[in-house]
C-alpha cells in the first residue's frame, strides 16, 4: 500500500520557510548518497549530527494538522468522500476545510488526492492569506 | 511546541495487527534489545521506530510471529484504512479532537488525532464496519 504520510521534499522546503523548524516531527537526511526518512524530528537529528548530514525538516500529517489553527470560532475538518459527476466516477478525495464562525467569508476549502497534500495545502492558503 | 503524536504506540500497534492488513502499516516497531541503544532513537520500550514500508521485515514471518517485529501505523495510514464518510475536527475550546463516521453514527473524542483514529477504526471493527 502506498501511503502519503509525510511531506515530500519539495513541500517541506517550502515548508521551512514559513514554518518554525522545531515543528517538523521528521527529516530527510542525505549523506551524500540518498536520502532517507527519519522518524526522529529535525531538531533532534540535527543536535546530533550538527552539519555533517544535510537534514531537511519534514512533517508528518499529524504535525501538519496540529499546525493549523485552533483558535476560538475557528474549525478545522479533515474529512473523505468526494465524487465526480462527468464522467460519472467515484474519485477519493480529501478535504481540508477552514470555517471561521464569525465570518464566513473567510472559509477556505482544500481538496486533494491525500490527506497530506489537502493539508499543505491549506497551510499555504492560510498563510497566503495571513492567517496563520 | 508541543510534541505531537504522529504513530501508533506499541500497545496499539499490537491491537490493530489483528484486525488490519499488515501492508497497510507504514512503519514499523523492531526489537532492539540487543542492539546499542540510539540516545536519539524513538523508542516504546525496547523497541525502536523506524519510518518507512516495512514489507520487507513485516514478510519475514518468523519475526513478526516471534513479535520482534511489530507493524506501526502513522496517522495518514490510519486514515487510509478508514471507509469514506469520515470526519475530523480539532476542538478550538479545549484542543481536543473529535473522530466522526457517517457509518453508524460512530463519534470518538480524544486528546490527538492517532488516538481517535486508533479507536474509531476498534469501533468500527467490533461493529463489522471496516
Amino acid at each position: 500500500m502506498n501511503i502519503k504520510s509525510y511531506t515530500d521534499i519539495e513541500q517541506s522546503k517550502k515548508l521551512a520557510e514559513i514554518l518554525p523548524l522545531e515543528s517538523a516531527d521528521m527529516c530527510f537526511a542525505n549523506d551524500g548518497t540518498s536520502i532517507k526518512i527519519d522518524a526522529n524530528s529535525y531538531n533532534v537529528r540535527k543536535s546530533m549530527w550538527k552539519d555533517i548530514i544535510q537534514l531537511i525538516p519534514c512533517w508528518s500529517l499529524a504535525a501538519l494538522y496540529q499546525i493549523l489553527p485552533n483558535t476560538e470560532h475557528i474549525l478545522i475538518t479533515l474529512s473523505r468522500g468526494g465524487w465526480k459527476t462527468e464522467p460519472l466516477e467515484y474519485v477519493d478525495t480529501w478535504w481540508c476545510e477552514y470555517e471561521d464562525g464569525d465570518d464566513c467569508t473567510k472559509n477556505i476549502t482544500v481538496k486533494a488526492d491525500n490527506p497530506v497534500d489537502a493539508c499543505y495545502g491549506m497551510i499555504m492558503t492560510l498563510k497566503e492569506k495571513d492567517l496563520l | 511546541m508541543a510534541t505531537v503524536k504522529a504513530f501508533t504506540d506499541l500497545q496499539q500497534s499490537r491491537k490493530l495487527a489483528e484486525i488490519l492488513p499488515i501492508e497497510s502499516a507504514d512503519m514499523h516497531w523492531q526489537d532492539a534489545s540487543k542492539e546499542y541503544e540510539n540516545p536519539y532513537g524513538i523508542y516504546d520500550g525496547h523497541f525502536r521506530l523506524i519510518a518507512g514500508n516495512s514489507s520487507k521485515i513485516i514478510n519475514n514471518k518468523r519475526d513478526f510471529r516471534k513479535g520482534f517485529v511489530l507493524p506501526a501505523w502513522s496517522l495518514a495510514a490510519l486514515l487510509s484504512v478508514l471507509p469514506n464518510g469520515i470526519v475530523m475536527n480539532k476542538d478550538s475550546q479545549n484542543g481536543r479532537y473529535h473522530f466522526s463516521s457517517t457509518h453508524a453514527g460512530t463519534y470518538v473524542t480524544t486528546d490527538n488525532p492517532v488516538d481517535a483514529c486508533v479507536d474509531i477504526i476498534i469501533k468500527l471493527k467490533e461493529r463489522n464496519l471496516l
